[in-house]
């Protein structure tokens, strides 16, 4: 039979993240549609590590790292040792709706990790606009050049984080709530503070499984069909997706069974956000954020699976 | 697919004969295309005409049904690549491998009957069992497979044409899916479907063999297919299922328009690679995904995502109007309100359980409106809330007189106060995430003023 791939005329930009200048993107087909187009580079999966001792973490992720939790630096090393490709520094401890900290600690922080680690690492502040603005812009000046993924980025505090995210050379993780025409605007904005398209990622906001990702998808898959087949350059952005935290805080994937035992054992959230990671990676991620380090080996080895040569052999499905 | 009105009349004899009822032939083409007519009633149409017309009406992806009574499921008739096109029709049905001859079937047809979960009113449970005749002798294959049947599972049956056509005269009735017909057994495997009318599962190696059976099989008269395209990596699935998909709806290939079937173990073995590989046959076009077992914890993510996926983009999902106790909650226990979208109620329900105080949740029908939406439509104000309140049945629930509304609709207090004299009216916080911080501070104030 005559297959005949779907047209294509678009392609999202290639983006380095952080000093290695790692690539994701570069996309001109659908997510693994490796029988009708390229995807030059893997997508990439990170793993969230907390700036404070993670007390409202559930018992699954606390035991995957054990000791590890009481330091920052630990948690990384062992996360990078579980096969995290990138690092996603949770800035909780500036929530002004708990410790308030100010930027120092983080300013410290940060600092530590760029000299330990050697992956990309994203800083992601606590969705406070304002405060995140503050620490996120501190952050920004104090390590210029060091090529930091700083996010919550919004239309609320874009005009105080871009100019200096432009100026000092590094990415802008850029969230809208799951809606194509707020993305778009965003870049938009954030392209008139001077910030280049090659330095935004799109964060399309992540609805938890069962607590909405059915609309995170769906946003995905159209910002995808934008960028491919209508063409359309502020779209064809890499897209970012913080599941872990999600995933993490949903009751069920944090019963036990000894209080829950109709919900079967307790790697059951691990497989949540191993399922909820495949949908996403299907729809168009390029970069997932993970909290449980079983989840990430899970999505690796989907990804490996679907990026093995077995081309030839694909084209008697075709 | 549906034809519009226009494409209906080029099949018409244009005659205007006014026989069926209706001044014109293109008047009566308008009114088939809106299924206010039967085709039937037009007396001249010719059979050739008749057929096109049935083929071009045809939906580009065979509706197949398997299973009876409770265990009654529809597959196909899918119209999209992308849900937000329009939506996904036939959640995939799951379903367990099971050899008859395993000693501890019984049991396990057992447990996987008590695997099921409620949310959103709904009934989430795996829906099928793939029995595979290993012991080679039809009483043990037909003991199993009705064993399954009574416990509600729609059957997949697989077995020589021998072993089959030995059951089918008691299991037929099931409408079980008949496994499997291939290069080498067909036409016997076909005349048994037609025979005692049950689905067929068509197995071939790639897309070319599939349609050239697919084909042959049609030609003999069997039409309730589902395709099998023995793929033995995860790649050949995405590919074969997007292909296959494609060929439907864009090139309205009949012969490749039916349900698929996959095999969650091409992904490998073990429970994660399970849940992977099933995961990607949910998205990308399955309408049955064969596990080897069922495992709660492996289970009910799978049927979390197939919900999601499942929605309706156009029709949000709504929970019952009604209270909702969260924790025990007692007569001094904290009142909340929203809407009835089912993302409200279950984050809303969520951010309660975690901060671990009981209260009470009522959920007011808001069709389906998210808390600013249902206010921007008048759903969600001061008259409608005091109105669901007072009949609501929470005055007889709690001794106090205290609501929370949600803080984005912090505009309707006074309105609400008017309609609810007795009650005290509180802002809550605008996003769930900060309602456990919110029920901390409320408690403490509650025992201070005690």
């Amino acid at each position: 039979m005559a297959f005949k791939p779907l047209a294509c005329n678009g392609k999202t930009a290639v983006e380095y993240l952080g000093e290695k200048s790692c690539p994701v993107g570069g996309d001109n087909c659908f997510s693994f549609h490796f029988f009708e187009g390229a995807r030059p580079s893997q997508p990439l999966l990170a793993l969230e590590v907390w700036d404070i001792y993670p007390r409202e973490w559930p018992d699954v992720c606390c035991q995957a790292y054990g000791r590890n939790l009481s330091s920052p630096l630990d948690w990384a090393a062992a996360a990078l040792a579980a096969g995290a490709q990138a690092i996603a520094l949770q800035l909780k401890s500036i929530d002004p709706n708990g410790l308030d900290a100010g930027p120092e600690p983080a300013l410290g922080l940060v600092g530590e990790l760029l000299d330990k680690i050697d992956v990309p690492l994203i800083v992601w502040g606590c969705d406070n606009a304002e405060k995140d603005a503050l620490v996120l812009s501190t952050l920004a000046a104090r390590y210029a050049g060091r090529k930091l993924i700083l996010g919550p980025v919004e239309e609320a505090n874009h005009k105080r984080l871009a100019p200096l995210a432009a100026e000092y050379g590094h990415t802008i993780c850029a969230t809208t709530p799951i809606d194509v025409n707020l993305a778009k605007q965003l870049n938009i904005l954030l392209q008139n503070q001077g910030v280049p398209l090659e330095k935004i990622l799109i964060d399309p906001t992540t609805g938890g499984l069962g607590y909405g990702l059915e609309y995170t998808y769906s946003v995905m898959e159209r910002l995808r069909i934008a960028a491919l087949q209508q063409n359309d350059q502020v779209l064809a952005l890499p897209l970012i997706c913080h599941l872990g935290k999600e995933i993490w805080k949903s009751k069920e994937a944090r019963q036990l069974r000894e209080e829950a035992p109709e919900m079967g054992e307790d790697n059951r959230g691990v497989f949540m956000e191993i399922s909820a990671g495949v949908s996403l990676l299907l729809a168009g991620a390029n970069i997932l954020v993970l909290g449980h380090p079983q989840s990430l080996r899970g999505l690796r080895d989907f990804i490996d699976l679907l990026f093995s040569p077995a081309q030839a052999e694909n084209e008697l499905w075709l | 697919m549906a034809l519009s009105g226009i494409q209906i009349f080029s099949f018409l004899p244009k005659s205007n004969c006014k026989e069926c009822g209706a001044a014109t032939c293109l008047a009566f083409a308008m009114n088939l295309a809106a299924n206010k007519v039967q085709l039937e009633q037009c007396p001249h149409l010719t059979p050739e005409a008749r057929n096109s017309l049935a083929q071009a009406s045809a939906p580009p992806i065979r509706r197949v049904e398997v299973g009876t009574g409770p265990a009654r499921a529809v597959l196909g008739e899918e119209t999209v690549l992308f849900r937000h096109e329009k939506t996904f029709n036939h959640p995939p049905l799951l379903a367990a491998g099971l050899e008859d001859n395993r000693p501890d079937w019984e049991n396990r047809l057992n447990s996987w009957r008590e695997q099921q979960w409620e949310r959103v009113g709904l009934s989430l449970r795996p829906e099928m069992v793939f029995l595979t005749c290993a012991s080679q002798e039809a009483g043990q294959f037909q003991a199993v497979a009705q064993k399954a049947a009574e416990l509600d599972f729609a059957l997949a049956l697989q077995g020589s044409a021998e072993i089959l056509a030995q059951v089918l005269p008691s299991l037929a009735s099931a409408r079980p899916l008949l496994c499997a017909a291939q290069e080498d057994n067909w036409e016997i495997m076909a005349d048994l479907a037609l025979q005692y009318r049950c689905p067929l599962l068509l197995r071939g190696r790639g897309t070319e063999a599939l349609a050239g059976l697919s084909g042959k099989l049609r030609q003999r008269g069997g039409q309730d297919l589902v395709l099998d395209a023995q793929t033995r990596t995860l790649a050949q699935t995405l590919a074969s299922n997007v292909t296959l998909r494609r060929a439907a709806l864009l090139d309205k290939n009949q012969g490749l328009g039916l349900p698929i079937i996959n095999f969650a173990s091409v992904a490998g073995g073990d429970p994660a690679a399970e849940v992977m590989a099933a995961s990607l046959m949910i998205c990308k076009y399955a309408s049955i995904i064969v596990l080897s077992d069922f495992k709660r914890e492996s289970l009910f993510p799978l049927l979390l995502l197939r919900l999601n996926l499942f929605t309706d983009p156009q029709r949000p999902m709504t929970m019952p109007q009604g209270i909702y106790p969260i924790g025990n909650p007692g007569p001094d226990s904290p009142v909340f309100v929203t809407t009835n979208f089912s993302l409200t109620y279950f984050i809303v329900n969520g951010e309660i359980e975690n901060a671990r105080y009981p209260a009470w949740l009522l959920i007011m029908d808001t069709e389906g409106l998210s808390v600013l939406t249902a206010w921007a439509a008048g759903k969600f104000v001061g008259d409608t809330i005091g109105a669901f309140v007072k009949k609501s049945g929470i005055e007889e629930k709690i001794k106090h007189r205290q609501i929370i509304i949600p803080g984005y609709v912090s505009g309707i207090k006074s309105e609400l106060k008017e309609a609810l004299p007795d009650w005290r009216i509180t802002v809550g916080p605008r996003e769930a995430s900060r309602v456990p911080q919110f029920l901390r501070e409320w408690n403490l104030q509650q025992n201070d003023a005690n």
